[in-house]
């Protein structure tokens, strides 16, 4: 019998529903760390995440022989994550807004990109802060593509959104996100190191 | 990836726990497959719903022209209510809103551009609808189902307003003859208003407000024309007119 982990998404689930139910807790191992770095971007505690992955991958269980095989695994259970999370998110937070008459300044030249922010150890906890301090609308297709690297074509399924919408989002994410990074680190009083 | 306190989560056990302590079970394939055909369905079902009831809507406004009734000014507004198609317009929103939900179940919805997949559809469903109505589909289902007059043609001269083609004048009064072919008797008088510079004639589809008086329709105003509906020849060999009108003493 083949090692469990060499064997792809889809010939793990088809063993699963008609072989050994057993086998769903290596699909588990394979994607709850990703799922729970995610589900913490969204609902900002680390217990709720949890509590969400876990309510996730539950639900999954209950409904796998509905997974269209024609879409990532990944791509699914991220959509079923992400229910989850906006459920809590709705209930129990409150989302903080840039200030609609600064807009003038997202067209300001700023010194450093994204991405370079992004890679730098140091800013990391700002990064985190800049990105806990956006709206969840762009803050997930932020997460999605630059934390957790999926494709335009991916963020698509989990969010079901256009592809344009996508890279729309993610580009005003951006510039937002920018803006607060620049915000941060001018005061100087959120660096930790 | 570790937490505040650095330990890497393992929820693997919590999982397959509950699954198990709730004696959870997959739902079956054919679950799925059902769901699948019922939002088949139900689209295909809204859809020739909204078809159905938009083709009443264009059959009720050339048929009664509800909007001509407005001409009478506050005299016609009654007749307008009464007689504007509401509830086929709100059944038809209602399923165009419904379709427009189901839609958004299917992957299509997403990964193509949304509006132009409604707008499509609106465009099919509106093609639809003015292909049906200009066959004589809805006459003859008005016809044979009574059930349906109150969706098509209610006697809507026992309430106060009518609409017919003139089939004779005769002694100053006008014979008509309604879309359900109900034969009406319309007096008027130097009070009646008119639209100016109108000769009635014989032929001429009009609409009328006034009352029911000694079962003849007394008017209080007539509209000529912006009205259309198929006249279906007798079953018999008998001619459609003269009517049953008998001649005034």
């Amino acid at each position: 019998m083949p090692k469990l982990q060499t064997l792809s998404d889809q010939e793990l689930i088809e063993k699963i529903i008609h072989q050994d139910k057993e086998l769903y807790r290596e699909l588990v191992r394979r994607y709850q760390q990703q799922l729970l770095r995610y589900a913490q971007y969204l609902v900002r505690d680390y217990e709720k995440a949890q509590d969400v992955v876990q309510e996730a991958f539950v639900k999954a269980f209950i409904n796998l022989q509905g997974y269209n095989p024609k879409l990532k695994f990944s791509s699914w259970i991220f959509r079923i994550v992400h229910n989850e999370a906006i459920n809590i998110v709705k209930k129990h937070q409150k989302e903080t807004r840039l200030d609609e008459t600064n807009d003038h300044q997202i067209l300001a030249p700023v010194e450093t990109e994204v991405e370079e922010i992004v890679r730098k150890k140091e800013d990391q906890q700002i990064v985190q802060t800049s990105l806990a301090e956006i709206p969840l609308l762009y803050r997930e297709p932020l997460t999605l593509f630059y934390l957790e690297e999926l494709s335009y074509e991916e963020i698509s399924d989990v969010l079901r959104i256009p592809i344009g919408t996508v890279g729309i989002r993610i580009k005003r994410g951006k510039t937002m996100m920018k803006m607060i990074y620049q915000k941060i680190t001018q005061n100087g009083s959120r660096r930790t190191k | 990836m570790k937490n505040k306190t650095n330990k890497i989560t393992d929820l693997s056990d919590d999982v397959m726990e509950e699954i198990q302590d709730k004696h959870l079970v997959m739902r079956p394939k054919a679950y799925f497959v059902i769901g699948s055909i019922l939002l088949a369905i139900g689209i295909v079902g809204l859809t020739v719903t909204v078809i159905f009831f938009l083709n009443i809507v264009l059959f009720k406004l050339h048929t009664h022209a509800p909007f001509g009734y407005l001409w009478f000014g506050s005299s016609g507004f009654r007749p307008f209510l009464m007689s504007f198609p509401w509830m086929p317009v709100f059944i038809g929103l209602a399923g165009v809103f419904g379709g427009i939900i189901l839609l958004k179940k299917y992957d299509i919805a997403y990964k193509h551009s949304f509006r132009i997949l409604v707008g499509g559809l609106f465009v099919f469903t509106v093609v639809g609808a003015v292909l049906l109505n200009l066959t004589d589909w809805n006459e003859r289902l008005e016809r044979q189902v009574v059930s349906l007059h109150s969706i098509y043609n209610p006697r809507y001269f026992e309430q106060g307003l009518v609409v017919g083609e003139v089939v004779e004048m005769r002694d100053g009064r006008l014979f008509l003859i309604t879309p359900l072919d109900d034969e009406v008797e319309v007096d008027w008088s130097e009070g009646t208003v008119f639209p100016p510079g109108v000769r009635l004639k014989v032929g001429d589809r009009i609409q009328a407000i006034g009352e029911i008086k000694d079962g003849v329709f007394v008017a209080e105003g007539i509209s000529v024309g912006g009205m259309f509906w198929k006249r279906f020849p007798p079953e018999n060999d008998q001619p459609p007119f003269p009517m049953n009108f008998p001649p005034r003493p």
